[in-house]
């Protein structure tokens, strides 16, 4: 199997030079290339496009979330990473709203870094307990809710599967994925995947919501 | 009010006033010695028809013994005079069911020969017919249950004269004893209504209990037949008075004056000598019964009489009230009536006068009176529940529109001191801890030791967390906290080779910790992990959270090599420190194998 292609958006050099450096010994990774600023970046990800793709939030040049949700509309496959800090949650989940499917922390050792490319590419997501309690509470708005896992008509939203509610509860106690695993009996991989049919739902809504919005501001025409 | 000499002097008054109405009026309407028949002639049969021959004078004042008979019957006659007037036959103490005849002819039978009355019978009074010969005799059976022979005392003559003597014993003998029946009725009426209103006044049963004794006890003298042997029978008579004296002890309770080991001291010795003259009854000996009953409990329920009477007493002299006064000037009757009551057992009527016992009356003034308070105390309590509820109201109204205002101004002033509090809280959070370790990590940095660097730097960050988490407002709970560090350790703990087991008690959820105890709690819980990652070389850790009432229990116990072979002891004292600062203390349960510290933080 050919090593994953990263690509890193990070703006500190210090930062940078030191995930560069993890990925570049960690075995399976090769590191596709790395920027500093969103303009450099979108010019570099035009060129090649990445098996993963690492960013850092704040940029000199803005905010990371509009580029996250330009390049998940143009390549829905393309996982993404949010390169976080501890305690800003919110931020992270901005960030899954627009479609990354997971989060890394700065200071994560090499080995939590490669571990962490390689599940999100093979499907899986992680989630901390702050962030389980911020989806619970943005999936518990109940208008414009509908069952289904088929694409949501546009304005309605994709309400969670028991399953998926318990892997949000159980991970909001701060219980690991091989705790959840026993306690719901299934795999460890389908706990991670259940992760990501939450963050793909919280994505789908996040961008129905939009259109809803925008309909509602009559920005956009009835088609 | 007045003084002590007045409630003495009319403490004294009362009672011998009553005593005096009584025994005015306890007078029979004397008869002409003629009319009395003296020494009659006896014969001891039963025959139900008067017999023909065997008769003898015995004279009605002296009783030969006689053999063990279930009950007695016996014949005597009394010769009826020739008048023009109507006459008739007086017997004003009967005690026996009575079969009389004049001649041949049965003019009445006031009950069954073979089943006696037990004691007493109502003063009698029977119109006889007109005769024409002049050997005309009246017979009379008597049937009792008392082994004595000797003739009721017996009148016959004009029924003119008779009959006034009669009215006046029926009178004092049934017609009062009725009124009082049926006034006491009514009284405990009102009272067990009031006890089914309020179950839990024991007062209140305890009177129904007392009135319900001295209702049977009065009742009995008008029951006609009673299947009981006589001996038991007689011995009610006691069991009832003594009852009914006893019970007064409750009184006290409304008083405000509680006895209980008085109370049930009472009642437990007048239970044992109830039970001792049951036994003596149950052997059928009446005499023995009978000088048991009138001496032990006689002398018993003086005692209690006097008892209950200083209690009144004391309780007139500690408030002064209608209540107490009133009762205890009627216990000053009851016991002047029973003194006269022992007179007139021990020495007789002759020498005493009268014609019975007056105490049967007079018990009714405190009995009748305790009834009357307790209806007027329920009463009372009923129109002070009813003025309080409308009082609650209007006070409650109040507080409400008072506390609608001071809210205003109080959130205002609150919400600045807060605003204040926390921002101390954060500035020595950050300084105890990640100030310390940094500038550790400075000075490592300047030595060159990169590892030790990276150590103190990754503890900073750890205690950073820990600051950042307990400020963030989406931990609101102690159980956010705890489920974010335990999702940071899980890694940690795994790596290092752990097995971690977690309990959290569900009821930790509805404790309300405070940022700043939780922050402590979690910076303890994170040094003692730390440590086992470290030091203790353990495969498993066990992280408990227990709610003890108001109290939070943590438990942190690993398997490892123990603390005393590790350099905990800084560590150690850090956690102490932190713990006390939160109110709390921090304890090393002693364990075969590894660590175990418990913290508890009272609530």
């Amino acid at each position: 199997m050919a090593d994953l292609s990263v690509f890193l958006l990070e703006d500190d050099a210090a930062t940078r030079a030191n995930l560069e450096n993890k990925i570049r010994a960690a075995a399976g990774l090769r590191l596709l290339g790395s920027a500093g600023s969103l303009a450099d970046a979108r010019s570099c990800l035009d060129a090649a496009l990445p098996d993963a793709l690492l960013v850092d939030l704040q940029l000199p040049d803005g905010d990371a979330t509009k580029l996250i949700a330009d390049y998940t509309a143009a390549h829905p496959a393309l996982p993404i990473l949010v390169i976080s800090v501890f305690g800003d949650e919110q931020r992270v989940v901005r960030a899954l709203r627009a479609g990354a499917q997971g989060y890394l922390l700065k200071d994560d050792s090499g080995d939590d870094l490669a571990a962490s490319i390689r599940a999100l590419c093979a499907g899986l997501s992680p989630i901390s307990p702050a962030i389980a309690r911020h989806l619970i509470r943005s999936f518990q708005t109940p208008d414009r809710l509908v069952s289904d896992d088929a694409t949501a008509p546009d304005g309605a939203a994709l309400a969670l599967s028991e399953r998926e509610r318990e892997v949000l509860k159980l991970a909001s106690k701060g219980l690991t994925y091989q705790e959840t695993a026993e306690v719901l009996g299934v795999t460890v991989n389908t706990v991670g995947t259940y992760t990501r049919r939450i963050y793909t739902k919280l994505a789908v809504n996040s961008r129905s919501e939009a259109l809803f919005e925008a309909r509602q501001l009559g920005l956009m025409g009835d088609d | 009010m007045f003084g002590y000499t007045f409630w003495g002097a009319l403490y004294v008054a009362i009672p011998l006033l009553v005593l005096l109405l009584l025994h005015r009026f306890d007078q029979e309407i004397p008869l002409p010695d003629a009319l009395w028949a003296v020494d009659p002639e006896v014969v001891v049969s039963h025959r139900e028809r008067p017999p023909v021959t065997g008769w003898s004078p015995v004279s009605q004042r002296h009783a030969p013994p006689s053999g063990q008979r279930p009950f007695l019957s016996f014949w005597y006659r009394v010769p009826l005079p020739s008048s023009r007037e109507a006459l008739g036959l007086y017997i004003p103490y009967p005690a026996a069911n009575l079969d009389v005849w004049v001649n041949e002819h049965r003019l009445a039978l006031t009950g069954p020969m073979t089943r006696p009355l037990p004691y007493l019978q109502n003063p009698y009074l029977l119109p006889l017919p007109p005769v024409d010969t002049d050997d005309a005799y009246v017979y009379v059976r008597v049937a009792r249950y008392v082994d004595n022979l000797s003739v009721p005392a017996t009148a016959v003559g004009p029924l003119q004269q008779l009959l006034p003597a009669w009215e006046r014993l029926t009178t004092i003998w049934v017609r009062v004893p009725l009124a009082l029946l049926l006034v006491m009725g009514v009284i405990l009426l009102f009272v067990a209504v009031l006890y089914v209103l309020n179950p839990r006044e024991s007062a209140y049963a305890w009177y129904l209990a007392t009135m319900t004794i001295w209702m049977l006890h009065t009742g009995h003298a008008q029951i006609e037949h009673i299947f009981l042997p006589h001996t038991l029978w007689f011995s009610l008579t006691y069991l009832f008075i003594t009852w009914a004296v006893t019970e007064l002890v409750f009184i006290n309770r409304f008083f405000d004056l509680p006895m209980p080991a008085t109370e049930r001291w009472v009642v437990a010795v007048t239970a044992v000598l109830c039970l001792m003259l049951l036994g003596i009854a149950a052997t059928g000996s009446f005499d023995a019964m009978s000088v048991f009953g009138r001496t032990v409990f006689t002398g018993w329920c003086f005692s209690v009489s006097v008892l209950i009477t200083v209690r009144y007493l004391v309780a007139v002299l500690r408030r002064w009230s209608f209540e107490s006064l009133t009762l205890w000037l009627t216990s000053g009757v009851v016991g002047v009536v029973a003194v006269r009551d022992i007179l007139f057992q021990t020495f007789g009527a002759e020498r005493i006068g009268g014609t019975t016992y007056y105490l049967q009356y007079v018990a009714l003034l405190p009995l009748g009176l305790f009834g009357i308070h307790l209806v007027r105390r329920f009463s009372r309590a009923l129109r002070t529940a009813s003025l309080r509820n409308d009082e609650l109201d209007r006070l409650v109204d109040e507080r409400t529109r008072a506390l609608a205002t001071s809210y205003e101004t109080l959130s205002e002033e609150v919400r600045r001191r807060t605003v204040a509090e926390e921002r101390t809280r954060l500035m020595r959070d950050m300084h105890d801890g990640l100030g310390g370790q940094l500038v550790q990590a400075l000075a490592l940095s300047e030595q060159g030791s990169d590892r030790e660097l990276e150590r103190s730097l990754r503890l900073a960050l750890d205690d950073l967390r820990l600051i950042v988490d307990s400020l963030s407002p989406d931990n609101a709970h102690l159980s956010d906290l705890l489920a974010s560090f335990r999702h940071r350790s899980s890694k940690a703990l795994a790596r290092a080779g752990f097995d971690v087991s977690w309990v959290i008690d569900d009821s930790v959820l509805n404790l309300d910790v405070s940022p700043q105890r939780a922050l402590n709690l979690l910076r303890i819980l994170q040094e003692a992990v730390t440590n086992a990652i470290r030091h203790s070389h353990g495969q498993l850790i066990s992280i408990g959270f227990y709610a003890e009432g108001a109290q939070l229990r943590m438990s942190v116990r690993d398997n490892g090599c123990g603390i005393h072979a590790t350099s905990f002891g800084r560590g150690l004292d850090n956690m102490r420190v932190r713990a006390r600062e939160i109110g709390g203390s921090l304890a090393i349960v002693p364990a075969v194998r590894g660590t175990h510290i418990e913290v508890r933080l009272p609530g």
